[in-house]
């Protein structure tokens, strides 16, 4: 059994506090990924988990045993980092075998791990070869398989992928998953990235200032942030955000910007009561790029729940599959990602759709969702 | 205007330890806080002042080397290159005997890092600890000499014994040996088995059946080597020459090989690796691979230097290859 889990866990740095509280329960075979930007203590988490940073305050577990004390060595874990190194004099089976082969395995042992993994990583033709005969994609295939050989309770990986090249890191990224389905081992990963959370995650940590802002799956991540940080860190274009009030309109209630107006739908009847104690107050209202819409487009013309806003367009950026257009509202500029059929031009003064089922509201001192 | 780091600390309302982790990128700063120093950093051009950092690390101008057993040729041959550099740098070694043990190592690094030492050499064999790892993440000056580390990259200068036997091999073959028998070291060392590696690729080179029966392990001493040739002295086919993974093994054999009255190298050929006093004590003197031991040393102070001074590192991991001496242990190349 290879779950993981912290319990309160904290790190002190003299007078600096790099981790404070972290309470993650990670299951056994699940993919975890620990997200956020630099300095925000991911890298400081994963390696208490590895043994290589003392753990200030709080328990750690593996399985079922506290592990605070137990050498890395010890903890049947596989670490994968950024900058991994490869022996040049050393073919990829003894790249791969060596670290077995001083910890004294047996041979016909080496022998069998070795091949297993060069076949789940699918090198095995590459066993006899040198690094310098291999791809970047190659070597970091067999950096993987070092770990793989040991046969791990727990992968950690810190940013294995960061320094590849924008189109081996995508293609790195399907390479993973596909590994983790066929290993399934409990994986930790650290990655600032967060379209590399997105999609290898089964659940992601999002990581502040050393702080857990929320644990979730990737789609409930996006649709149901807690804060607003989490709002705008995941997801590319990040999420906009326009200062707003809350006002009683009728028997319902709207969002009022300088210059639009939304109505907080009646199917949103749960947070109704939430939004009711914020009526005069300012709030942040979010919404998504892909969920501001041209009206004048067929997506437009599907929308159930949208609301008009107007809005001047101040660039435009075709992208092939969609359209990017930036444009002020309420003198703040926040993009929209448009059908590819949209006439939008620069200059364009125009309404907008704002698609009411994915809107957000946040808290404008606290900065945690009401809806 | 000059200012220190202790006037960005105050304009920013943080100690000073945060603003050297801003600008060092290490852990422990907030985002917002990390990205008003290093504003002020760039606004105010702030360079840091080189002699208060060292104070401040307090590190004195010494290194640590440490190693299994300074008594042994190999490593004392090392540490003299490393002496060799670090006194050129301005700098005294303070060499550790860990006796290859990782507690004793474990000990050692402690007592460097709470003295301050600027920089640590790791000579011996095997994978290092994790503490060395630690180390690694934390860019405490590490390189490795010799000994391996899995998990990430750390400066590190190792010796390609595999090619070294193969050259050492491919000598007897070149001068007319053809069954050849290779007394080695442990079955599961490392170095032993990187010497069968070598030894096994010279044979294919001259289309030359592998055969078992010829390889004998042991411990790297003379006992090893000679009861080693006495072992293969039993086979229907003797040897006509010993490829011995180390000299005192070399030794050994050719005791063995007096004893038994047979003539060096007319009816056996010797040779033997590492090229230590010894080689010049024996009788004949003994051809062997020349381990680039001193080189050894001087590449790793190097590499330490470079670390210690944050200048940039050509080679993260440096091969050194050893070199053939052919002396009168061997016939004369065919």
């Amino acid at each position: 059994m290879a779950k993981v889990t912290l319990k309160n866990i904290v790190k002190r740095y003299d007078e600096v506090l790099a981790v404070s509280g972290a309470n993650i329960d990670i299951k056994d075979k699940e993919f975890v990924v620990l997200v956020g930007p630099s300095g925000c203590g991911k890298s400081t988490t994963l390696r208490m988990i590895a043994g290589l940073e003392e753990i200030t305050e709080g328990e750690l577990y593996i399985g079922d045993d506290v592990v605070n004390d137990v050498a890395p060595k010890d903890r049947d874990i596989a670490m994968v980092f950024q900058n991994y190194a490869l022996y040049p004099h050393m073919n990829v089976y003894d790249n791969m075998a060596f670290g077995l082969k001083l910890r004294k395995y047996p041979a016909d042992d080496i022998d069998r791990r070795v091949k297993d993994a060069a076949q789940i990583l699918g090198i095995e033709p590459l066993l006899d070869r040198k690094p310098k005969a291999l791809s970047g994609g190659q070597r970091q295939r067999v950096a993987m398989g070092r770990a793989i050989v040991r046969e791990p309770k727990v992968f950690l990986m810190d940013e294995p992928l960061s320094n590849l090249d924008a189109k081996l890191r995508v293609q790195m990224r399907a390479e993973l998953s596909k590994l983790h389905e066929r290993l399934q081992t409990t994986t930790i990963y650290v990655t600032h990235d967060q379209i590399e959370a997105m999609t290898l995650a089964d659940r992601i940590v999002v990581l502040k200032d050393g702080v857990i802002q929320q644990i979730d799956d990737p789609i409930s991540l996006y649709n149901q942030p807690n804060n607003m940080f989490v709002a705008g860190f995941i997801g590319s274009p990040a999420m906009n955000f326009l200062d707003a009030k809350i006002e009683a309109k009728g028997e319902g209630l709207v969002i009022k910007g300088e210059t639009f107006e939304v109505n907080i739908p009646a199917n949103m009847s749960q947070a109704m009561k939430e939004l009711e104690t914020y009526v005069d107050k300012e709030v942040v209202f979010g919404i998504r790029p892909e969920d501001i819409i041209d009206p004048n487009t067929a997506e437009g013309q599907l929308l159930d729940n949208a609301d008009l806003v107007d809005a001047e367009v101040e660039v435009v950026e075709p992208m092939g599959s969609e359209i990017n257009l930036h444009i002020t509202i309420d003198g703040q500029t926040i993009v929209a990602i448009v059908d590819p059929e949209s006439e939008a031009q620069v200059g364009d003064k125009m309404k907008f759709a704002f698609d009411l089922d994915k809107m957000h509201i946040f808290d404008a001192d606290t900065e945690e969702a009401i809806i | 205007m000059t200012i220190t780091m202790k006037d960005l600390a105050q304009m920013v309302g943080v100690s000073e330890s945060t603003v050297s982790r801003a600008i060092n990128n290490k852990p422990g700063v907030g985002e917002d806080t990390r990205d008003k120093i290093l504003e002020l950093v760039k606004k105010y051009n702030y360079k840091p002042n080189q002699l208060a950092r060292n104070l401040a690390k307090q590190e004195t101008k010494m290194i640590g080397l440490i190693l299994p057993d300074i008594s042994s040729n190999f490593y004392s041959e090392v540490a003299r290159g490393v002496q060799d550099i670090a006194i050129q740098s301005g700098y005294q070694v303070i060499i550790c005997n860990s006796d290859g043990k990782e507690k004793e190592e474990l000990s050692y690094i402690e007592w460097l890092e709470s003295n301050k030492i600027a920089g640590i050499i790791f000579l011996g064999s095997g994978l290092v600890n994790d503490k060395v790892i630690k180390l690694g993440l934390s860019d405490y000056p590490i390189v490795l000499a010799n000994r391996f580390v899995e998990d990430l990259i750390l400066p590190s200068v190792i010796i390609d014994n595999a090619v070294g036997a193969s050259k050492a091999t491919d000598l007897l073959l070149k001068s007319g040996y053809r069954r050849i028998a290779l007394i080695n070291g442990p079955k599961d060392n490392l170095q032993a088995q990187n010497i069968l590696t070598g030894y096994k690729e010279a044979l294919r080179a001259y289309n030359i059946e592998f055969k078992e029966e010829l390889i004998i392990n042991g411990d790297w001493d003379r006992d090893t080597g000679y009861e080693g040739f006495l072992e293969v002295l039993k086979l229907t086919e003797p040897p006509e020459a010993i490829f011995a993974a180390n000299d005192l093994i070399a030794v050994g054999a050719i005791e063995a090989i007096k004893m038994g009255g047979f003539l060096i190298p007319e009816d056996i050929g010797v040779v033997g690796f590492e090229d230590t006093i010894v080689t010049s004590v024996i009788d004949p003197p003994l051809t062997t691979v020349a381990q680039p031991m001193y080189q050894l040393g001087v590449s790793s102070a190097n590499k330490l230097f470079s670390l210690i001074n944050e200048d940039e590192i050509k080679e993260r991991i440096e091969i050194l290859e050893s070199r053939l001496v052919v002396r009168k242990s061997t016939k004369k190349l065919i």
